[in-house]
């Protein structure tokens, strides 16, 4: 299964039908990016009402901030802007914190190469052994395919944060998980 | 400190492309950084394999599980929304709300409504204004140097001469015990209140007030350097 990155040129084509009030344009986005929000959140909370909440408070916001957007960022930094904003402080409204380090869930220290969800399940769980900021550039850069800048702008805080982010990212998750560096499994 | 040795490779570069390897991953790497970090790996084994385990990282972050949230359910929870906001979604926005009548909101012919009875007002204010240059009894202008607004109405319009100082204007106003509510208007005049009403006035309209503002006004009109001193408001 692969995902595309947003494709920017339709993106804004829909903010702008949005910004003139349609619905089906509406629609359209949302559809397009319920996926990715689900899993961007879902590094956030594993509470889906949170994550449904919060999905519907960022569009809302799109439809009311839609004529104002003016292409400064890629329309998807704009709305994973918006959706961490909003699950911030929906985390703070629900009385949550954003999901800590999983001490509980120890990697195993192999995965079968031939099988995409030991993959996944495994790295999945390195994953939730780091800090919530550190899993969130991660799902930016390779979930939503976005820039250092991106993500910076997305959270709100300085590219040099970010690229550090990353590094501590990668070194715990190497240390965490290290067959991967060893390359166990190499990708097919 | 980085996991890997460097092999041979400037430790450096072999440092700055670590680093780059999960944007060239995710393809947001520039043209300029893709050529350093293609020349490097063709003689850095280490960083080729860091490539591949970042590619495999990628690759389990695409196919992490998603929650089950149905999208479908909550797209139509949205377009209730849309049709027709709860009071409490104001809350929500950090900024205004875009300026353009909203489409189709219901909303729409009220704020339309409130855009015409803000115009109105101030057409009928800047009227105001403009008559206000002559028309002393308002109280809304204060310098900074003002204690904090006082109810108190203005009872007296001075005209200082153009000469006189600042200093001075003060010391006058401190001994005759009043205050600036308005002013200098395009005459140079002021509105001017008592610091405090006269013991036993209730207000500035009352006996006492009247005759503290006129004992204000005859030391006023002695004083040099005073143009103009008019009373305002009730006459005795």
């Amino acid at each position: 299964m692969s995902e595309q990155y947003p494709d920017n040129a339709s993106d804004l084509a829909l903010v702008r039908q949005v910004a003139v009030g349609d619905r089906a344009a509406l629609s359209a986005m949302y559809r397009g990016y319920h996926r990715r929000l689900c899993r961007f959140l879902a590094r956030l909370t594993r509470r889906p009402d949170i994550i449904d909440e919060v999905i519907n408070d960022s569009f809302w916001i799109v439809w009311q901030k839609a004529e104002g957007f003016r292409g400064e960022s890629r329309v998807s930094t704009w709305v994973m802007g918006i959706a961490y904003r909003c699950a911030l402080k929906a985390l703070r409204q629900h009385g949550e914190e954003p999901l800590a380090d999983d001490a509980g869930s120890e990697p195993a220290g192999t995965y079968d190469p031939h099988a995409d969800h030991e993959l996944r399940d495994w790295l999945g769980k390195g994953l939730d052994r780091l800090p919530p900021e550190q899993r969130l550039v991660l799902e930016l850069a390779y979930g939503g395919g976005h820039s250092i800048d991106e993500i910076a702008t997305i959270m709100q805080c300085p590219e040099g944060t970010v690229k550090a982010r990353m590094f501590h990212a990668r070194m715990k998750l190497r240390n965490l998980l290290p067959a991967l560096a060893a390359g166990h499994g190499a990708a097919r | 400190m980085k996991p890997v040795t460097p092999s041979g490779d400037d430790a450096r570069l072999h440092a700055q492309v670590w680093e780059l390897l999960p944007w060239m991953v995710n393809g947001t790497a520039s043209e300029e950084q893709r050529v350093l970090v293609d020349g490097h790996l063709l003689q850095c084994a280490d960083c080729r394999a860091e490539l591949q385990s970042q590619q495999r990282l990628k690759k389990a972050v695409l196919q992490a599980p998603i929650p089950g949230v149905d999208a479908e359910a909550g797209l139509e929870r949205l377009l209730g929304r849309v049709a027709d906001p709860a009071p409490s979604d104001s809350l929500l926005q950090s900024q205004p709300l875009p300026s353009a009548p909203r489409r189709g909101s219901r909303l729409a012919p009220v704020l339309a409504a409130a855009v015409v009875i803000q115009a109105v007002g101030l057409g009928l204010l800047s009227l105001h204004l403009f008559n206000g240059d002559r028309d002393a009894d308002r109280a809304s202008f204060r310098t900074l140097s003002q204690s904090p607004p006082a109810p108190l109405a203005a009872t007296l319009r001075v005209l200082p001469d153009a000469g006189m100082s600042l200093a001075d204007w003060h010391a006058l106003l401190q001994a005759q015990g009043l205050r600036v509510v308005e002013g200098p208007n395009a005459m140079g005049a002021y509105a001017l209140a008592p610091l405090a009403p006269a013991a036993g006035a209730a207000d500035a309209g009352s006996v006492a007030g009247i005759q503290q503002r006129n004992e204000q006004l005859v030391r006023l009109r002695a004083t040099p350097g005073i143009q103009l001193a008019e009373p305002l408001g009730p006459m005795p």
